[in-house]
């Protein structure tokens, strides 16, 4: 173990090190030149090539979103840091082995993703491969420092069941609740319900006006980025990347503040626009570099006690405990094997994994061939086709007893968990509001309520409700009731249709589909025939708890309407076709 | 060094190169003291080795962060009631400012006649829905929110808000009582069955506060007045004049129907004191309110002076210009004295009041009375009439006479001649419009072209009067254009839809163009007018024997004996 020491310029003695390593004195011989190209064929390119179909599928998902835009340059950086600075030369036979079990431990993973046809495991046993393959063949670097980059590839794995998307919203959740003490102090009146806020007469989502640049993950890829650069130590690094979630909070808090701010005082609004994209801008750069001097300042206060004093106190056991702490893995050496100890797989000995790709290919081309986008649960869906949707002459001015009072349309950004599209028209029932609304495009059935809890709504009970007799076949309908925080009460009604117009039983369709293997889904047993869903959902506004009668007048009612939206859409359809 | 001294010394490297070779765990000294010392140790070269530059740089982060850190903390941890408090000041602040400058809009625009709603802005409403936020207790913020709801068209869930401040069994929140209040009488107006108790419930605490709507109060006090609680019912009378001194009127008339002369009176001198500095505002609307109020009480003298003076300070209102028209003919109606073979009537009186106001149509009304008494059978009257213009030069109101004289005798010529004779003296007299364009089209050749220019004018000089535009389509249907008089007689009815003529008419026109399921519709609408002519006529019929027996004397119809004597000194002719 080398005891490194830390001078004022660490960085240009880390720079002195890269080069030593890539200094012309060590050559490759024709046998390790061999090792490295199997190793890139049956380690890398081979089974990267085999899940290929399922990689490109995932990347369809996650390309619509705004928030991933750090993912390319994620994967830029870790391939710049990987070839770049490091050194790509044949490894020992410990952590050769090492690798081969983790590339198994990626393609069992990689046959699970393909049994479930799930692209989300495939993209998680690519970054397994992608580590594996580079603990073997960049010998010369510190096996830390491999997991180090190749962490740069795990964090463009989304946590499953929207996790990722949860989290954000929670941390923004946070900055709008600081947000909403801090201008009570300075005398800025505001209003947070739910994801909205209000400053002035102006209205606002927080997740709209937060989104862009920042997310925490996006942060969190900085970071690791920036402690792989900088070569600190693990303390160092990890207390960097503890710091995230708050800088993440902040950049929020700052960008809701100048919001505020120009809403309040200089009657600018910031949520929206060239203005909104260019506080994300600054905002963004400004926290970046609050991040570096954080990083900088934790790093100059862990780093390791210099070498004369160090020499002082050596025969100290808790300075060299504080030494070590600081140090690692710094001081942990790439293992630059030489003769017998050099991993030198053979291809006989690669064969099974080669073969395990062969086949995985086969099967995931194949797939490509056979199975729908559908199946992947993934939506296209022109504007052309949605502008043919039932609009405002779908329903009468009166609608039994509902008096129509409004027609709009509203179109999101990227795809989003309410539908791209929504068709909402506007009724009054005698005093109370009541929302219909077409929401399109989705990829099976799905619940909504999350929608209203981020608009200020807690939901006090969830229920199916029956549909009506003689419907078959069996189709869902779901209803739920909730409460704001000025005691009104909601009541939403909804279900599903496909393109054909026929209702969606829950049960047959997502939650099914996401549990059939690759074989089911080949012999197409029981698999749905569409591409696209459309929900349909009514919201009864409700000043008091609504009695039995009223209940089942409002099921009637939904009914009515359900049936009014699915036929027209129905014959929109058609002329689409 | 703070360490420990070895007591006995060897040469420090050699010292050195043995601790080297040791692991850390072997050099761990687990004395507390010798610990200590270590630790120490480690915090003196921790410190001599730090770039102080480099943690000194984070200085202004840490301390923005702290800044905002603080500031949240403030904002978080103060207390919830000074802040709802503050909210709910700066509400009032913003509604206060909202009423100033919906005054200022009031005062700048001449036709606002103040029944504009409030709109409060969306700050308002999102300032009381954060007080609400902060203590969900705050009746006031829940009132204000509701009502917000209520103009977003939540009126359903604003009332359920309302009724849960202010429910039915309890006394709750007086602003939520007079909305409740206010919200029956809407329903109610719309022909929705409401329940009386819960409006008078609503209506007691409901009208104790400040800003109760007038016609609120005014409501209170009728439904006071049938509980036979007259002084309490004055009261709330006289609190709605304050804001809107009109509402008198509404009692003045209810009093009369009552057979309450003496409250009748109270209530009229009332509002002419009230208004009584205040004639030359609003655009003559007070002279007119004044003058409603004295006619009401049969002051008809005093009540032509404030107009006559009235008409002098607003030339141009056609409001008042009708008022002083119709005082005229209330004054010739009053003139009516009945001897034993004749009845003498005071013409100057109508001509006047055609002169004022010749879009008056109620003229009609004195012109039928002639005709009922049989004017036109009788040659000394239109002998003395044809006298009177001869000797007076011009009589509106011979010329009609005769006008109409000549025409029950078939003299069309005749006829025509009076009513262009009247029209060059009056072009905007609208009856004799109207007449001499039905006469134009029974000359023969008929006059058609004529007649139409006639009838536009009339219908311009006053294009709600549906007489007019019934007129309209007789000539149009006189000329074949069917679809053209159907549009005139739907114009007839949108103006006034109990015309049961201008129906039959418009079914006959349906009929004759095969429009089947139009003239049933019309069918049906024209049994259910009658039906409701019906139902009031036995109503008016009703009341009136209930009045024949109702033990209260009859109110003074007629003027005092002193009025009386003074206005016969200033009648100028009295005609058979």
């Amino acid at each position: 173990m080398s005891n490194t020491v830390f001078s004022e310029d660490s960085e240009e003695s880390d720079s002195k090190v890269i080069a030593e390593r890539h200094s012309a004195q060590f050559v490759l011989d024709a046998s390790a030149v061999s090792t490295l190209r199997l190793w890139l064929f049956s380690g890398l390119l081979l089974p990267l090539l085999s899940m290929a179909p399922l990689l490109y599928l995932q990347s369809r998902r996650l390309i619509d979103q705004q928030a991933n835009w750090y993912f390319p340059v994620s994967i830029a950086l870790a391939g710049w840091l990987l070839h770049g600075t490091s050194s790509y030369r044949p490894t020992s036979l410990k952590r050769g082995r090492v690798a081969v079990v983790l590339l198994w431990i990626g393609l069992a993973s990689a046959a699970l993703g393909i049994y479930w046809y799930s692209p989300w495991i495939i993209h998680l046993a690519s970054v397994v491969v992608l580590t594996a393959w580079s603990l073997a063949a960049f010998g010369g670097t510190s096996w830390t420092r491999v997991l180090t980059i190749c962490s740069l590839f795990l964090v463009t794995v989304p946590l499953p069941s929207g996790r990722d998307a949860q989290v954000s919203n929670w941390l923004q959740s946070i900055a709008s609740w600081c947000c909403n003490g801090l201008l009570d102090v300075i005398r800025i009146p505001n209003i947070v319900e739910g994801d909205s806020m209000q400053i002035a007469e102006s209205k606002f989502r927080v997740s709209v006006a937060c989104a862009g640049l920042d997310s925490v993950f996006a942060f969190l890829a900085i970071g690791i980025a920036i402690i792989a650069i900088r070569r600190c130590s693990f303390l160092s690094g990890l207390i960097t990347l503890i710091t995230i979630p708050f800088f993440a909070v902040f950049e929020n808090i700052l960008r809701l503040l100048i919001i505020a701010v120009g809403l309040a005082y200089f009657k600018a609004d910031p949520s929206i626009g060239w203005l909104h994209i260019g506080v994300a801008v600054a905002v963004f750069i400004a926290t970046i570099l609050a991040f570096w001097l954080t990083h900088k300042t934790i790093v100059a206060i862990l780093e390791p006690i210099d070498a004369e004093t160090e020499r002082e106190t050596r025969k100290s056991g808790v300075i060299h405990l504080y030494q070590t702490i600081t140090q690692w893995p710094v001081n942990v050496e790439g293992q630059l094997a030489t003769g017998l100890s050099i991993w030198r797989p053979s291809l006989v000995a690669l064969s099974g994994p080669i073969v395990i790709c062969l086949l995985f290919g086969a099967i995931t081309f194949y797939s490509a061939m056979r199975i729908s986008d559908r199946d992947a649960l993934i939506v296209d869906f022109g504007e052309g086709k949605a502008a043919l949707m039932p609009s405002d002459d779908a329903f009468p001015e009166q609608f039994g007893n509902m008096k129509k009072v409004g027609f709009r349309t509203i179109t999101q950004p990227g795809m989003s968990t309410q539908g791209k599209y929504s068709h909402l028209w506007r009724f009054d029932d005698q005093g109370n509001k009541v929302f219909v609304s077409l929401d399109f495009p989705f990829p099976g059935w799905q619940p909504i309520w999350s929608f209203y809890q981020s608009n200020g709504w807690r939901i006090l009970e969830i229920k199916p409700v029956e549909a009506p007799e003689n419907s078959s076949p069996a189709w869902t309908v779901e209803a739920f009731k909730m409460q704001n925080q000025y005691g009104l009460y909601g009541y939403v009604w909804f279900a599903f249709f496909d393109e054909n117009g026929i209702p969606i039983d829950r049960k047959t369709d997502t939650e099914q589909l996401s549990r059939k293997n690759i074989f089911e889904r080949l012999n197409k047993k029981e698999m749905p025939t569409t591409q696209v869903t459309y929900q349909v959902q009514v919201f009864f506004e409700s000043g008091k708890e609504l009695s039995e009668v009223e209940a089942e007048r409002n099921r009637k009612l939904f009914f009515a309407i359900f049936e009014q939206v699915r036929q027209q859409s129905q014959s929109a359809m058609m002329k689409a076709k | 060094m703070l360490g420990k001294k070895n007591p006995n010394p060897l040469d420090p490297e050699e010292e050195l190169d043995a601790k080297i070779k040791t692991s850390w765990f072997q050099r761990f000294r687990f004395s507390p003291v010798d610990l200590v010392g270590e630790f120490l140790d480690l915090f003196s070269s921790w410190r001599q080795s730090r770039r102080w530059i480099t943690v000194l740089m984070v200085l202004p982060v840490a301390l923005i962060a702290i800044i905002i850190g603080s500031l949240v903390a403030v904002g978080k941890l103060s207390d919830p009631n000074v802040k709802a408090a503050w909210y709910a000041d700066r509400a009032m602040k913003e509604i206060e400012l909202a009423n100033a400058a919906e005054s200022e809009k009031d005062t700048a625009s001449k036709d606002s006649q103040g029944t504009a709603s409030k709109q409060l802005p969306e700050f308002v409403d999102m300032l009381f829905r954060r007080v609400l936020q902060i203590n969900q207790n705050n009746k006031f913020a829940r009132f204000y929110v509701a009502a917000q709801m209520d103009r977003y068209g939540s009126r359903g869930s604003a009332r359920q808000i309302m009724e849960s401040l202010a429910t039915t069994k309890t006394t709750g929140y007086t602003k939520a009582h007079t909305w409740l209040a206010m919200d029956l009488v809407e329903r109610a107006q719309k022909g929705e069955a409401i329940n009386v108790e819960t409006l008078k419930y609503h209506l007691k605490p409901g009208t104790s506060g400040d800003e109760v709507p007038p016609s609120l109060l005014l409501i209170y006090s009728q439904l006071l007045q049938q509980e036979n609680k007259t002084a309490e019912s004055q009261e709330f009378l006289k609190r709605a004049a304050e804001f809107e001194p009109k509402l008198l009127l509404n009692a003045i008339a209810v009093y009369n129907q009552n057979s309450m002369s003496g409250q009748a009176r109270t209530t009229a001198d009332m509002l002419v004191e009230k208004l009584k500095n205040k004639l030359d505002e609003n655009e003559g609307e007070n002279v007119i309110l004044t003058s409603q109020a004295l006619i009401l009480t049969n002051r008809i003298k005093e009540a032509m002076e404030i107009l006559q003076k009235g008409s002098k300070r607003f030339p141009n209102s056609s409001k008042l210009a009708r008022e002083y028209s119709n005082a005229y003919r209330m004054s010739f109606r009053m003139s009516a004295v009945r001897l034993s073979d004749r009845i003498n009537v005071n013409l100057d009186f109508l001509n006047a009041a055609i002169a004022i106001d010749p879009t008056n149509i109620l003229v009609r009304e004195e012109l039928m009375l002639f005709s009922q008494l049989g004017i036109g059978q009788n040659e000394a009257v239109i002998d003395s009439l044809r006298a009177r213009i001869a000797t007076t030069g011009t009589s509106y109101v011979a010329r009609l006479l005769l006008a109409e004289t000549a025409y029950a005798k078939g003299k069309l010529d005749d006829a025509i001649n009076e009513y262009e004779v009247v029209l060059a003296e009056l072009p905007r007299m609208t009856l004799a419009l109207n007449n001499l364009a039905m006469m134009y089209t029974q000359l023969n050749p008929p006059k058609f072209d004529e007649a139409m220019k006639l009838i536009d004018r009339a219908i311009e000089a006053t294009p709600q009067v549906a007489e007019f535009h019934d007129s309209r389509g007789d000539i149009l249907m006189l000329q074949k254009r069917k679809e053209d008089a159907i549009e005139s007689y739907l114009l007839a009815l949108s103006n006034s839809p109990e015309r049961v003529a201008t129906r039959e008419k418009l079914i006959a026109v349906y009929d004759e163009t095969e429009q089947k399921e139009k003239a049933e519709l019309e069918r049906g609408r024209l049994e259910i007018v009658k039906k409701a002519l019906e139902e009031q006529r036995s109503r008016v019929e009703q009341a009136a024997k209930q009045r024949e027996q109702s033990v209260q004397p009859p109110p003074p119809a007629v003027p005092t004996p002193k009025e009386q004597a003074s206005e016969e000194s200033e009648t100028v002719s009295t005609e058979k």
